[in-house]
């Protein structure tokens, strides 16, 4: 459980927010730099690079919260890997990047 | 005064239904707003994946491999998808503690003069008699909104289906390939 962090308008009006998110999820981490000392910093762990600014994290809830926070990330968001997805692209792809038979 | 069943009518309850009705509306647009902009960026991202590697057995019995050319795609098309989430339960409630009180307090204040001269006797009496009726009234409230997201699957045509049409010149095909 966490306290929402970003807004003062529930503390003027005495209101108390509570957020209850998922233990750990994969996210798409966006920042100006390089980021992977924010995501580390919070806990979490990269998955995957793809640019330097750019790259897939594992995250606690919390982690998620306070990068969302970070001045030097541009976004954050939920992502999750459709298994079935990437199943059928590989197949497909295989297929059609594959040599012909026999001409190996 | 008003009653303790007045103080019920007075909850604005049809005004914070609608309050949080759009509320999370609004939220729920922020959400599919992000998780579509998060789909884009997934989208334009592309990371190059060998999908084929042979492996060439010489007649020497040495083995090599070769990698088929590395094939860009993007990170939406190999199942890489945005977390869709959606509102699935709002529940509000109100708690009211009223507390009312009334107290009558009466104040009675007797003199009596009397004088005696003479040849004449005077007496007085005077009763100032006083009521005092006080109200007092305490309402605590609280009020409580809770609403439960659950993620929910993207929207099925998110992204294009891959299709791939092979017009290369049919080979053989070994007994052994499935």
């Amino acid at each position: 459980m966490n306290e929402y962090p970003s807004s003062k308008k529930p503390a003027v009006m005495g209101a108390k927010i509570d957020i209850k998110g998922p233990p750990r999820a994969l996210y798409l981490v966006i920042g100006e730099g390089q980021v992977e000392s924010a995501i580390v910093r919070e806990g979490g762990q990269v998955q995957m690079r793809f640019t330097e600014n750019k790259l897939l994290a594992v995250l606690t809830y919390d982690g998620f919260l306070a990068i969302k926070e970070d001045p030097t990330i541009i976004r954050v968001g939920p992502v999750n890997l459709d298994m079935e997805r990437l199943k059928k692209a590989s197949q497909i792809l295989s297929k059609a990047v594959a040599p012909n038979p026999g001409s190996a | 005064m008003a009653g303790v069943g007045q103080e019920l009518l007075a909850v604005p309850l049809p005004e914070m239904v609608m309050k949080l009705g759009l509320g999370v509306a609004e939220a729920q647009r922020a959400l599919d707003e992000n998780s579509v902009e998060t789909a884009s960026i997934l989208a334009e991202t592309t990371v190059p994946l060998v999908l084929a590697v042979t492996q060439t057995i010489a007649a020497d019995g040495s083995v090599s491999f070769v990698n088929a050319d590395p094939v860009d795609v993007s990170l939406l098309q190999i199942g890489l998808m945005p977390t869709f989430y959606q509102f699935s339960e709002a529940t509000i409630e109100v708690t009211m503690d009223i507390k009312t009180t009334s107290s009558r307090e009466t104040n009675i204040k007797v003199s009596a003069k009397a004088k005696v001269g003479f040849g004449c006797f005077s007496a007085s009496v005077s009763v100032d008699v006083s009521h005092n009726r006080k109200f007092g009234k305490t309402v605590h409230g609280t009020s409580r909104l809770v609403t439960k997201m659950v993620p929910v699957p993207p929207p099925s045509r998110i992204s294009p289906e891959l299709t791939v049409v092979d017009n290369r010149p049919s080979t053989e095909t070994p007994e052994n390939e499935e």
